[in-house]
């Protein structure tokens, strides 16, 4: 069943099912959350996705509303174009879809995701297409860094020393190798710990740690004038 | 002068204490050892200008459009894959499987006639049993 993301008749968002309250209970839609096998509890994106597996629809609306942010900003600073960002998100989320019948809550359910999002930006940008980018990637700065959640109380001022400045940034981070690029990715703006990094990009932890350093090394020898 | 931490341990400790993710007796210990450690000192002014830089970098807003794009793309992928469960009969295979039987009969009986045509014959045998493994790669598919 095509989960109801939009309401067929009024065109709008479907109506979010109940949100899950800091105990994990939804008010007319429990949400225990349940233990594995091993006694360790579940997360509750792990239950969500145990929930559309079985046939429920809404929890992948829930999913999506509580995730799509995430991966999608993720995937804009991995690729640095907009439009990509946003059609590699979508392939995320129709592969995590597509996944529901098969799907065992071996890990933490955002490691999954990230890793499905990792692979992806990372497939994408071995493929040379970050040359293509490079116009975008101006272009979305000069225009005002395209739908940059804005900060209506800036100056013009403000707004010019701001878009060269995040330039300077995103020339920087696209000049780190993949893998460094999408640990500082899931270190600095996901604030992911060094043990999920390395369960994402598939590596171990010692080695996340030097991916890590070295790309601060770089970033901080690249933009250390921005002081 | 060196610092007399690790590498690895004061890089770690610079990145965790510019990220605010030290727990705080180790972050109170840290702040003592910049104190008298120049080095971790420059370290840290560095890292906390980079993280400074690097909020600057926001988040893109989602697109109003993004939840009926990914609710077309899933309608769509739903109907190839129920276009592909409809075209697939389960005489399909057993048809295919005779298929292949006869024509490797014949070519078996056309090497025993004449034993130099085997190379080519086997090349063909070789593109048989590819089909063959593509359509039950076909059928398996359809099954998900």
């Amino acid at each position: 069943m095509i989960p109801d993301l939009i309401d067929a008749e009024t065109g709008q968002p479907a109506p979010a099912p109940a949100q899950p309250s800091s105990d994990g209970r939804v008010n007319n839609d429990r949400i225990c959350v349940s233990r594995a096998s091993n006694g360790v509890p579940r997360d509750r994106d792990a239950e969500l996705m145990l929930r559309v597996r079985d046939g429920d629809p809404g929890s992948f609306a829930l999913l999506l509303e509580r995730h799509r942010g995430a991966v999608l900003h993720f995937l804009h600073r991995m690729v640095q174009n907009e439009a990509v960002a946003e059609e590699l998100t979508q392939e995320v989320f129709l592969r995590v879809y597509k996944s529901r019948g098969s799907y065992e809550p071996t890990a933490k359910f955002t490691t999954w995701v990230f890793r499905i999002a990792t692979h992806l930006g990372l497939n994408w940008i071995r493929d040379g297409r970050s040359e293509k980018s490079q116009t975008s990637l101006d272009q979305e700065t000069a225009n005002g860094a395209g739908r940059q959640v804005p900060d209506r109380c800036w100056t013009v001022e403000q707004k010019l020393v701001h878009q060269a400045k995040l330039l300077e940034v995103r020339h920087a981070i696209e000049s780190l190798p993949s893998k460094q690029r999408a640990a500082v990715m899931m270190h600095k703006y996901r604030e992911m710990e060094y043990a999920q990094i390395a369960g994402v990009i598939g590596c171990t932890e010692s080695a996340v740690k030097s991916l890590l350093f070295r790309a601060y090394e770089a970033l901080r020898a690249r933009l250390a004038h921005l002081a | 002068m060196r610092c007399p931490l690790g590498l690895e341990e004061s890089r770690e400790l610079v990145v965790g204490y510019a990220a605010g993710t030290l727990d705080p007796h180790t972050r109170v210990s840290f702040e003592r050892h910049i104190e008298s450690c120049g080095v971790c000192a420059d370290e840290v002014a560095g890292q906390q200008v980079l993280w400074h830089a690097l909020d600057e970098w926001r988040g893109v807003a989602v697109s109003p459009d993004f939840d009926r794009a990914l609710q077309a793309r899933i309608a769509r992928d739903a109907g190839g894959a129920n276009w592909l469960r409809r075209s697939w009969h389960p005489a399909l295979p057993v048809a295919v499987a005779g298929i292949v039987l006869g024509l490797g009969l014949w070519l078996n009986q056309r090497a025993f006639e004449n034993p130099d045509s085997v190379p080519a014959q086997s090349a063909q045998m070789q593109k048989l049993e590819s089909a063959l493994n593509d359509m039950d790669l076909l059928g398996q598919l359809s099954l998900n």
